[in-house]
């Protein structure tokens, strides 16, 4: 994963627009290991993202985020709280972050928001496909009760809290067709776009399983690739420039680039690793880039057009 | 503690020089474990049970004859789950469970599980509604439920043998030998029961029979009892109580499977001296109590043992002055310590208190006041009286009135618990009043009694845990204003060989937050906390043919403090047929009894199945 931050390093130099993605790997976690906090101040730091956390040294209890790489999918109960039931970070990467009860990221400057992965921990996955001392198993007594979990989220921009937010589904039983319901298992993206620009995010829960004690599903949930766009805007900047295109990202098979002009160029494609996968002339008849062939996950797509440099994240699904 | 009971000898015996003579008042207190000041105390409804009604069904718990006989809501998590108490809309650790004078609620957590105490163990139970906490210390807010043993010298060699089985893999037998001489007693109970408790249910009457699943229990007790009369009027009593139990915790009804248990061992030993004189009772008393709970969920990596340790010393004094003034006084140290998940390198609690009464009685009055000072770690608790008074107006009808502070101290849980654990907690308190009008008439052949009690208590700083920044964290946060009215009829009549008897309660009870965490909970009723409750009992005896139907009536509950959701009223019936069969010295009874008579689908708490109709069968052989 060093390469990757390397890379990336390498990569911002040349990118004006492109996106940031915090895979929180430059947190050195032990695998199959979770930092709660307790040496920390307070929040990790990840790329331009600050999550925060509650360590109390005296209760030796922590809440908010937690960095981990548990990959735990079977263990019921509060005592797996740090796994995703995905069984890794996003696309197998080994660092993801945990949150639990509501809570925010902060960044490090104003960005425009793109998106982030999301799946359920092992504990409120387990917890609602079965259902525990505690909390129910989704669907009730009967099955048919229209159970959900979810999570809204707000952003803050000039410490003011947006009046919309973006709700994501962890848990939806309310189909008229039970067969639709779901939990989520898989990183599941989150389009944050409609947000737009932010400083800072704010996570609630909603749960239709409440009780005396507030929600009894467990609140937690597992993030990867929170990824943003810086706001500055370059006139020299390619894609604004040549009005670069390129779609349909997430792709399943393929990628269509267009541009304004006639200048041929070389498309790269790496992995996250840094390996070289594609290399490929493009010009006005050729802009299919075919991914068929591709494993799923993320990869980077580096055009150069007259030695002007552009690079966007691709999402193989 | 010993230089203290010298010191107390002493005075008594100073006073008593000066005296009169009253032999009467000593006698009575013969068979008591503790002083009638505290177990009767003025003022008070008290009901007895005593060990007729204690063993009609073997295998019931403390619970589950509170549940069917007293007007008490008795708040079970399932068959041979955890069995709380809520009287007069208190909660659980607002019941004072004194064991022969000692309290033996856990310190953890200031409650008792009453489905781990075998009512066939005692020899009478008393349930005094109604707190006092000038009497009883700590805890006794909304009642004091007593579990006495009783020891008589001179009764030879009784042997008692109890087998049961019934619905759900029930299979319970017990054993009871007791020797006495005129100096010596001794008692020997002996208790193994199980229960898978897998009882059928339906999730609705169209889907098929599914069977609980993870309900077992299983409970191996004893209880030695030993009594010696060092000199004629001097008797020490050593007791020894031991437990093991295991509980298996069943799936709610909105959870695919269970695979949690609790195991649950506890020993209870104490030693108790009487010297009874002309004008003066001394006690002394002193015991340890051991409490082990292991809750363990193999699925969700849950272990979870914890370890609290008790020890109690008391001596109290009555003297009588003469009929109508007579005099009592104690002191008591208590030190607790326990280990849990939440403090794992232990926490401790010291409690002393010394407490006094004085109790007034001439012709048609009777009257007593009560006063304790406590100290707890080495703080002062304010000083906690009572005070009771009771009237005949007429030969039928009688008043009763007491006012009584209350107050119960912070858990170690409350105080320790990590994380979240309050150290700044301040003790519960606050005042109660009630008044009784009790009328009885009484001819040849029948009786017939009355009652109507109307209460008021409120508690202020009421511990409840609420959420803070991260975590959950017990706080002073609210007020409970609870009141409400209690009726009891009973009526009794024999007729040649037919005995009637029929008893009757009905309860109505708000019990309300006045100030809450939260707004959405203010002037609403307490959860799991009925408005109204009723039962009665009818029991027909023809020679050695009983016959007794009981019913209950819990009124609905609220399961949010917001109100917001509740569970419905139900309606349970119990009946119970017996046999008596006798030869010399032998004699037999059989029983047959039927639980949930009407096959009602009831929840006492949310998501917890209750079993359908069952039966119980079981022979009890004695000799004498």
């Amino acid at each position: 994963m060093k390469h990757l931050f390397t890379i990336l390093t390498v990569f911002m130099s040349f990118i004006l627009n492109a996106q940031t993605i915090v895979t929180l790997e430059d947190i050195n976690v032990a695998q199959d290991s979770s930092l709660n906090g307790s040496n920390a101040n307070g929040s990790f730091q990840s790329t331009n993202a600050i999550f925060p956390n509650t360590y109390n040294a005296m209760f030796d209890f922590s809440s908010g985020w937690v960095i981990s790489s548990k990959r735990d999918t079977v263990t019921s109960g509060f005592t797996n709280a740090y796994s995703a039931k995905a069984g890794s970070g996003f696309n197998g990467s080994p660092n993801y972050a945990v949150n639990f009860d509501n809570n925010t990221i902060r960044f490090t400057g104003r960005v425009q928001l793109e998106g982030f992965y999301a799946t359920n921990n092992t504990y409120a996955y387990n917890s609602m496909r079965d259902g525990d001392q505690f909390a129910k198993r989704f669907g009730g007594e009967t099955g048919n009760d229209p159970d959900y979990f979810r999570l809204n989220i707000f952003k803050y921009l000039n410490g003011v809290r947006s009046a919309d937010s973006v709700i994501f589904y962890l848990a939806d039983y309310r189909f008229v067709n039970k067969s639709q319901d779901y939990i989520i298992k898989n990183w599941t993206w989150v389009n944050l776009s409609t947000l737009g620009e932010a400083d800072s995010l704010l996570f609630t829960f909603a749960s239709s399983d409440v009780g005396e004690f507030g929600i009894n599903t467990p609140t937690y949930f597992c993030l990867d690739n929170l990824t943003t766009r810086p706001l500055v805007t370059d006139v020299n900047d390619l894609a604004e420039s040549l009005n670069f295109k390129i779609f349909p990202n997430p792709t399943s098979d393929w990628l269509q680039i267009s541009w304004k002009g006639n200048e041929n160029g070389v498309a790269q494609l790496f992995d996250l690793k840094g390996r070289l996968i594609k290399n490929e002339r493009i010009n006005n008849e050729n802009t299919r880039i075919d991914l068929k062939l591709l494993l799923k996950g993320i990869y980077l797509l580096k055009i150069n057009i007259n030695n002007q440099f552009f690079t966007q994240k691709i999402v193989k699904q | 503690m010993a230089r203290f009971t010298i010191f107390l000898l002493f005075f008594l015996a100073y006073l008593s020089a000066q005296a009169q003579v009253d032999t009467t008042l000593a006698l009575e207190t013969v068979t008591i474990t503790a002083s009638r000041f505290r177990q009767q105390p003025v003022g008070h409804q008290v009901i007895t049970l005593d060990s007729s009604r204690l063993q009609v069904v073997p295998s019931l718990s403390v619970a589950d004859l509170l549940s069917q006989n007293t007007g008490i809501f008795i708040k079970s998590y399932g068959l041979g789950s955890l069995a709380t108490s809520s009287i007069r809309g208190a909660s659980a650790s607002h019941t004072a469970v004194i064991w022969n004078g000692f309290p033996i609620q856990s310190p953890m957590l200031g409650q008792l599980d009453l489905a781990l105490l075998p009512a066939s163990f005692m020899d009478e139970i008393q349930l005094q509604s109604g707190g006092n906490g000038a009497i009883w210390g700590s805890g006794a807010v909304g009642g004091v439920l007593q579990l006495n043993n009783k020891l008589p010298y001179n009764q030879g060699l009784q042997f008692r043998y109890n087998n049961q089985i019934g619905s759900f893999a029930q299979w319970h037998h017990d054993v009871k030998i007791n020797f006495s001489n005129t100096k010596f007693a001794s008692s020997t109970r002996l208790l193994h029961q199980s229960a898978a408790n897998n009882f059928p249910y339906y999730i609705t009457p169209d889907t098929p029979e599914q069977q609980q699943q993870n309900a077992g229990f299983r409970q191996t007790a004893i209880l030695q009892e030993n009594r010696f009369q060092i000199k004629s009027n001097q008797n020490l009593n050593f007791r020894i109580w031991l437990s093991k139990s295991q509980q298996e915790i069943p799936p709610t009804t909105t959870q695919n499977f269970s695979v949690a248990k609790q195991d649950n061992e506890f020993l209870r030993t104490t030693l108790d001296w009487q010297l009874i004189e002309k004008q003066w009772i001394v006690q002394a008393r002193t015991g340890i109590f051991y409490d082990f709970i292991h809750y363990q969920d193999s699925i969700a990596g849950i272990s979870s043992p914890s370890h609290s340790w008790t020890s109690i010393s008391e001596a109290e004094a009555q003297w009588n002055l003469n009929a109508n003034h007579r005099f009592h006084i104690g002191v008591n140290h208590s030190f607790s310590k326990a280990e849990a998940d939440g403090y794992p390198q232990g926490q401790a609690q010291r409690q002393s208190a010394i407490f006094a009464a004085y109790r007034w009685q001439v012709s048609k009055w009777r009257s007593q006041l009560s006063l304790r000072q406590g100290f707890a770690n080495h703080d002062f608790i304010p000083l906690i009286p009572s005070f009771g008074l009771e009237h005949d107006i007429t030969k039928w009808l009688l008043i009763k009135s007491n006012v009584t502070k209350n107050f119960r101290l912070p858990t170690l849980n409350d105080l320790y618990w990590q994380p979240g654990g309050n150290s700044n907690l301040q003790p519960e308190n606050g005042w109660a009043e009630e008044l009784t009008l009790q009328t009885h008439w009484k001819s040849v052949h029948w009786s017939f009694s009355y009652s109507v009690t109307g209460f008021n208590r409120e508690v202020e700083n009421w511990i409840l845990w609420v959420p803070g920044a991260s975590y959950w964290s017990p706080q002073n946060i609210s007020e409970v204003w609870s009141r409400g009215l209690e009726q009891r009829l009973s009526w009794q009549l024999a007729v040649g060989s037919w005995q009637l008897e029929m008893t009757g309660g009905y309860d109505w009870i708000r019990s309300t937050q006045q100030k809450a965490s939260v707004e959405a909970n203010v002037n609403k009723q307490l959860i799991y906390v009925p408005e109204q409750q009723a039962f009665g009992r009818l029991a027909i005896q023809f020679h050695d043919l009983q016959i007794s139907y009981q019913h209950q009536y819990t009124g609905s509950v609220f399961t949010r403090s917001d109100n917001l959701a509740s569970l419905p009223a139900y309606q349970l019936g119990y009946l119970h047929a017996r046999y008596g069969l006798s030869f010399q010295k032998f004699s037999s009874n059989i029983f047959l009894q039927i639980n949930n008579l009407w096959n009602e689908e009831y929840r006492v708490i949310e998501r917890r199945r209750m079993p359908g109709r069952s039966f119980q069968l079981g022979i009890s052989l004695h000799f004498q």
